[in-house]
């Protein structure tokens, strides 16, 4: 009998190519969960029945998890929503009758620039300086005090950068580019322990399957070594454009700041400069309309700085994070190749409509 | 002397009333130029909640008891598939109707609607707010002037991650919605390009939808000597923008801007800001000039939707019925929208 895999956070980039795989897989019947309705317009695609819960609501996901075999985690937030949803989620798995739950936690519990020599087994702080690896730490050790007491297994896998269509490291970048703050640190040189989506789902149907240590925690990533800007740079290319490159020197990292641009605001009655035959069309049927030259749009006006202390601990990252613990327990191995997972993803951006000027398998050419 | 108020009465009381039909009524009451007889919903407590804001209002039990309070106008925004059962008992009944986008499913049904509105001698009209905007219509005028020259391209996106609070994910289907982001965002779309260009002489269209509803698409409309292309997403988001090129400027329409159009022009380097003055759309019965933007300009269509003015510029069922044919068209010549991840076997598998 097809077992039930439930999606807590179905809409979120790597939660629906979950929903897309599982369920064109046929393997697993799927149920998407999502915390309002109008989230599941990419799982409605397929005619799928999903069901509406706050992912730290253990009521509502208790409901939304009956009937099901198993539950993936992939809930995105705050800090306080990664911990509680991860809890929430798990007591409802147990109260649901769930066989496993299969948490996606982060490579970044070793933070974003693990030192050399980091592996699945080395001991994580919840004391670093970036909130959000905190709260994976967190999640990671209540999950697995829970478990103790709990019916339900339990399995944690720590991706390290997913990319793929729709990750905010390819569509986000594409779009910092298209406003001028899309930024290489020192050159994009660090090493980007990447994984391709479609990994991370493989990983993930491997742990629904039942393999690996019930409780243990398995890091994933793609098989080969590449940096920043092997990743990056080809997205800037396809975009037809350049990203900023800046120097941040070792150490305590503020970056520096962007200035927004200071839009001039006098805008002077421009009537007389138009020519002639727009002013015709406005005499003729726009009465209402006034005419200003236009001032440059500004393109961004955040103000947050152009390098994160995330940002340039990422692109300074000197060790590749291994997954030889997935490989052996797990059975995992990469499918999909770097270069093959990054001309999916700019093919994506000519399908999201991104003014892409190459064709859409841009970037190092066929792809292997 | 003043005319007594107009009775209206409002089939459906989902996110669009809520949000839109509401401010828009409620200034119309307060005005003193309709009053709210009736108000139905199969959600009663939708019902009820719509009806406490005019004082009188009956929650009616289903359209018949609606009808029974005679009103002069039905607003119909209830669920698409069932607009036009609704809008034809209205019309029956005696009364107007103003029904809201998309005016049904089929070219069939809209032919129906079109004959029922001939016969019993009522007015049918669709809401098709974008045509009030300022901006849309000097776009169909600096078009039809020639003022940018011949037109070489145009291309527009909308969308993003969907974000509209519908009350069941039945909403996503077929035999509800009639169609994806297609159906919802294509039709305003659909009526501007073909408001602004005319009936084009072919058309392709390919969209995601694997077995549900689409969440991307992709129209190209051809006309002679140009295509005019349409990306909707309920997905990602892209500048929700129109341009226009051609052979002498270029106009930009951002959709979030009903008042503004940018003009670039042959010879100049910048472009040029047309912006609408505040008096260019006058909002509802309060006669004053007020701020441009979406709601100005839905209660705008609204005020001239209860007869107060400019009920020429309404978009008449015969025009409508072009759109759900065109619509209806691309939706057979469908083609899958090619998603460059699904590799292989599983791309396949999405597009039998």
């Amino acid at each position: 009998m097809t077992r039930r895999v439930a999606v807590v956070g179905a809409n979120g980039f790597i939660g629906n190519r979950l929903v897309e795989t599982l369920h064109l897989g046929g393997t697993f019947s799927v149920r998407p969960i999502v915390r309002r309705t109008e989230a599941l317009a990419l799982a409605r695609r397929f005619d799928l029945d999903g069901a509406v819960a706050d992912a730290c609501d253990g009521a509502a996901l208790e409901k939304a998890l009956a009937g099901c075999d198993l539950v993936v985690h992939a809930v995105a937030g705050d800090p306080a929503t990664i911990v509680a949803s991860a809890a929430a989620t798990y007591r409802a798995a147990c109260a649901a009758g769930v066989g496993r739950m299969v948490y996606l936690s982060s490579a970044s519990v070793h933070g974003q620039s693990p030192p050399p020599g980091t592996t699945d087994e080395t001991p994580l702080s919840d004391r670093q300086t970036i909130a959000y690896n905190n709260a994976k730490v967190r999640a990671e050790n209540l999950l697995r005090r829970m478990r103790q007491d709990g019916q339900a297994g339990l399995l944690i896998l720590r991706p390290g950068i997913v990319y793929g269509p729709r990750s905010s490291w390819i569509g986000g970048f594409a779009d910092d580019l298209l406003a001028g703050r899309g930024v290489l640190v020192n050159g994009g040189e660090g090493i980007c322990n990447g994984i391709y989506v479609d990994n991370l789902v493989d990983a993930v149907v491997l742990a629904l399957e039942g393999r690996g240590r019930d409780g243990e925690a398995y890091g994933v990533g793609d098989a080969e070594t590449y940096r920043w800007v092997d990743l990056l740079e080809p997205v800037a290319a396809t975009l037809g454009t350049e990203p900023l490159r800046v120097d941040v020197a070792p150490g305590p990292v503020g970056g520096p700041g962007l200035r927004s641009s200071a839009l001039g605001t006098a805008r002077a009655m421009a009537k007389s400069l138009l020519p002639g035959r727009v002013r015709a069309a406005l005499r003729a049927g726009h009465a209402a309309f006034r005419a200003y030259p236009a001032p440059p749009r500004p393109r961004r006006t955040r103000r947050e700085p152009l390098v994160s202390e995330e940002m340039a601990l990422l692109h300074g990252c000197a060790w590749k994070l291994p997954h030889d613990r997935a490989t052996r327990d797990l059975g995992y191995a990469p499918r999909i190749s770097f270069r093959e997972g990054l001309a999916r993803s700019l093919a994506w951006l000519e399908f999201a409509d991104y003014p892409v000027i190459t064709a859409s398998r841009a970037g190092d050419g066929e792809p292997a | 002397m003043n005319a007594p108020p107009k009775r209206v009465a409002i089939s459906g009381c989902g996110a669009v009333t809520r949000l839109y039909y509401l401010p828009a009524l409620g200034e119309l009451a307060a005005g003193g130029s309709i009053t709210v007889a009736a108000v139905f919903d199969p959600d009663r407590q939708a019902a009820r909640s719509v009806a406490a804001r005019f004082p009188g209002a009956t929650v009616a039990d289903g359209l018949e008891a609606l009808l029974a309070e005679r009103p002069d106008l039905v607003f119909v925004a209830s669920p698409p598939a069932v607009h036009e059962g609704q809008a034809i008992a209205c019309m029956e009944a005696g009364a107007d109707v103003f029904c809201e986008k998309p005016l049904c499913l089929s070219g069939v049904a809209a032919h129906r609607l079109q004959s029922a509105a001939r016969r019993t001698g009522r007015r049918l009209v669709v809401g098709m707010v974008r045509r009030r905007f300022p901006a849309t219509q000097a776009i169909r005028d600096l078009v039809a002037s020639g003022t940018i020259g011949r037109i070489e391209t145009v291309h527009g996106f909308e969308g993003g991650p969907f974000r509209w609070p519908v009350a069941s994910q039945r909403y996503f289907s077929q035999e509800v919605s009639g169609g994806g982001v297609f159906q919802d965002i294509g039709t305003h779309a659909v009526d501007l390009l073909t408001w602004w260009f005319g009936e084009p002489s072919d058309l392709s269209y390919e969209d995601d939808a694997m077995g549900g509803v689409e969440a991307n698409c992709r129209l190209v409309l051809r006309y002679p000597g140009f295509e005019a292309t349409l990306r909707l997403s309920r997905d990602w988001a892209r500048p929700n923008r129109y341009e226009i090129r051609g052979s002498l400027g270029t106009i930009v329409w951002s959709v979030d801007e009903p008042h503004r159009i940018e003009l670039s022009h042959a010879g100049r380097d910048r472009p040029f800001d047309l912006v609408a003055r505040p008096d260019a759309v006058d909002s509802g019965g309060s006669g004053r000039a007020s701020v441009i933007d979406f709601q100005s300009c839905f209660t705008e269509q609204t005020a001239a939707a209860v007869g107060m003015r400019d009920a020429g510029k309404l978009v008449s069922v015969d025009e409508a019925v072009r759109v759900v044919e065109l619509i209806e068209r691309a939706y057979a010549e469908r083609r899958p929208f090619a998603q460059p991840w699904l590799q292989g076997a599983s791309f396949q598998q999405a597009t039998p």
